[in-house]
């Protein structure tokens, strides 16, 4: 038993004797070199850690780096000083927002709201005095990631401890419709400032005061709160007007169901807090879909029409014996894009004839392909036309009915129409329009 | 022969009356003329589709003061439909505009070029000695191109320009506006997208 006291006086006195200053100095120990890609590495990730992306493999190093991966293995499998700078200048080249500019905008973003971290920027602000990001984390804290991410909040508002919850703070971000797109609620529990996320269906108020799974729990004052300290913290929470937008930021993160604080899949649930998704890949699946390019024709010998944008036609339209319409195409040679194939000239045209009733407002459709084929190649280049009859066309109706447009006019009601030919060519893309009255 | 050579004539002038008109003249020539500002030619059918349809340049006369032309051009339509952004709530329009904005400028640059002039319409204006603002003095002349690929030149005839749409149909219950109808009395030119490219620009908004 003595040799215990004298050994645990010893270790107290060895202890105490640690924690005071200005005793005996302590040897120094030799400090251990710093790896300069370990430390480039934690210094970038302790600026930018919350922009590289974890879910899926990216492909925009393979070229620099020669490794397509998902981006945080990437970034923590990189071995050389080298390999960090390459990383970089891609990590940030996808990332820019505007390709055209020679400057980096999202970088100078970034780095200025960094600067903003290091200026303490909120410290003084009216809204929120004495927030300040060093104390609750620095550049890697909740609020520092709020903030790098989104910039300065569009309102923002804190609530004093009393005697029931802890210190709050909310941020919110508004759309341009107008409405809550993020609601951030930071509370001071133990020192800091950390971020509230228990967001989930409130299935009734016994839920909301249950000391075992009551999301309350987070910003109460007591550390083990009871059925009734929550009770009262919701009461005092709902009955303080002042405490509006604290009470909307505990029960919904956003006006948006599609919207979550974290742990978006980035296609039908977006993560706030998620590593954003970099502007080139944005810009790529957003990318404008355009519809009516050529096809590419330089393995074909083509001899190409005078225009460039349209075939010039002349549509005939007469009435038939029966009183139907009767159609017809006439185009010069020179008009048309002429595909030479084994010393003949061949052009293909879709035509497609809607034609509407005037009186009953109903229309019916007939669209076909016409082949027009000359024998040799050179008559192409020839100052004809050619005569073109529609009437004997085989095509199809708008229900996909097979049938020739002399079968199908003739089926047409009595009465006043207009015929809208347009005809084009698959291949150029050129085509022709043509609109005409008509009476049966 | 000669009799059967001069029915042929009429025949085809009859069948195509381009052929009749040969002598009508290419457009004017506006070489050395200042280009003062270029329109495109185009037609919104949705918040995320538009057709372009041409250009209209207004160039000036350096070597004839109040000279002007303003010349219209049309090229292949081109349908252009964006992605629908709904589904993303962090979509940024801008970045992505910036990234295709040198690919769109690339394609309509090369429409551009491949443009047939369809319009020209020339005219003088003068300073009014009394109010300090500019008139038109003489005529106004007009080159038209139209559908049939008939020139013609005429003096102080309007060009009217009207939305061409699609006609009813299945596909298009209402209708669809869908190009552009320029016409200079009973001639016409119409610059219009193709039907099957409007299903898909649109189903494609849909779909998104």
């Amino acid at each position: 038993m003595r040799r215990l006291i004298i050994v645990s006086t010893v270790s107290t006195a060895l202890f105490l004797s640690g924690c005071a200053h200005g005793g005996v100095k302590p040897v120094a120990q030799p400090t251990k070199p710093v790896d300069p890609v370990v430390k480039a590495k934690q210094e970038f990730r302790e600026h930018y850690g919350f922009l590289i992306t974890e879910k899926e493999k990216v492909s925009y190093y393979q070229e620099t780096i020669g490794v397509t991966d998902k981006e945080n293995k990437i970034f923590k499998d990189l071995k050389t000083v080298e390999d960090l700078g390459k990383f970089e200048e891609v990590f940030w080249k996808v990332r820019d927002t505007d390709p055209n500019t020679p400057e980096n905008e999202f970088k100078e973003l970034i780095d200025s709201r960094i600067e903003d971290v290091k200026n303490e920027i909120f410290s003084r602000d009216m809204d929120t005095p004495g927030a300040r990001f060093d104390r609750n984390g620095g550049l890697t804290g909740d609020m520092a990631h709020v903030y790098l991410l989104y910039g300065k909040p569009h309102y923002k508002e804190k609530l004093s401890q009393n005697q029931y919850h802890v210190e709050l703070m909310v941020w919110y971000y508004f759309d341009e419709d107008g409405k809550p797109l993020f609601r951030f609620l930071f509370y001071d529990k133990y020192g800091s400032y950390k971020l509230f996320k228990r967001y989930g269906v409130i299935f009734n108020f016994d839920y909301l005061i249950d000391p075992l799974t009551s999301p309350l729990r987070e910003i109460s004052i007591e550390m083990a709160p009871t059925a009734r300290d929550l009770y009262e913290l919701w009461m005092n929470l709902v009955y303080y007007e002042g405490a509006n937008a604290f009470v909307v930021a505990l029960l919904e993160f956003s006006y948006y169901s599609d919207v979550v604080i974290e742990g978006g899949d980035g296609k039908k649930r977006f993560g706030a807090l998620d590593p954003p998704e970099p502007a080139a890949l944005t810009a790529e699946r957003h990318k404008p879909r355009i519809i009516g390019e050529p096809e590419d024709l330089s393995g074909k010998e083509m001899f190409f029409g005078k225009y460039p944008s349209f075939i010039p036609a002349y549509v005939r339209l007469m009435k038939a014996a029966d009183g139907s319409p009767s159609l017809a195409l006439i185009i010069l040679y020179q008009n048309i894009d002429w595909e030479i194939k084994g010393g003949k000239a061949e052009c293909k045209l879709a035509l497609n004839i809607n034609i509407l009733n005037k009186n009953t407002a109903e229309s019916v459709q007939f669209s076909t392909a016409l082949t027009i084929g000359l024998a040799k190649a050179d008559d192409a280049k020839a100052v004809r036309s050619i005569y073109v009859s529609i009437d004997e066309a085989n095509g199809a109706n708008n229900y996909g009915s097979p049938m020739k447009f002399r079968d199908f006019a003739k089926k047409l009601p009595a009465g006043d129409y207009i015929i809208d030919i347009d005809f084009l060519d698959l291949r150029t893309m050129k085509s022709g329009v043509a609109i005409q009255e008509f009476k049966k | 022969m000669k009799r059967f050579f001069a029915v042929f004539l009429l025949f085809f002038a009859f069948l195509y009356p381009s052929l009749a008109r040969a002598d009508i003249p290419d457009p004017p020539d506006l070489s050395g003329w200042k280009v003062e500002s270029i329109f495109r030619v185009d037609v919104r059918i949705s918040e995320l589709v538009v057709i372009y349809l041409g250009f209209e340049t207004l160039y000036s006369n350096p070597n004839e003061p109040g000279g002007f032309a303003l010349v219209t051009k049309r090229h292949r339509p081109l349908i252009m439909a964006k992605s629908d952004p709904k589904g993303d709530r962090m979509f940024k329009n801008a970045v992505v505009d910036f990234y295709t904005r040198k690919e769109r400028e690339g394609i309509l640059q090369k429409r551009y070029g491949e443009a047939d002039t369809i319009v020209c319409q020339k005219w003088r204006v003068v300073k009014d000695a009394k109010t300090g603002h500019p008139v038109r003095v003489g005529n106004v002349e007009v080159w038209f191109l139209d559908s049939t690929g008939n020139p013609k030149t005429v003096l102080n005839q309007k060009v009217s320009i009207a939305p061409v749409s699609e006609l009813k149909s299945p596909d298009f219950r209402n209708g669809i506006l869908a190009g552009v109808k320029y016409s200079v009395g009973d001639n016409y030119q119409i610059i219009r997208a193709e039907h099957v490219f409007l299903i898909m620009a649109l189903k494609k908004e849909k779909k998104s």
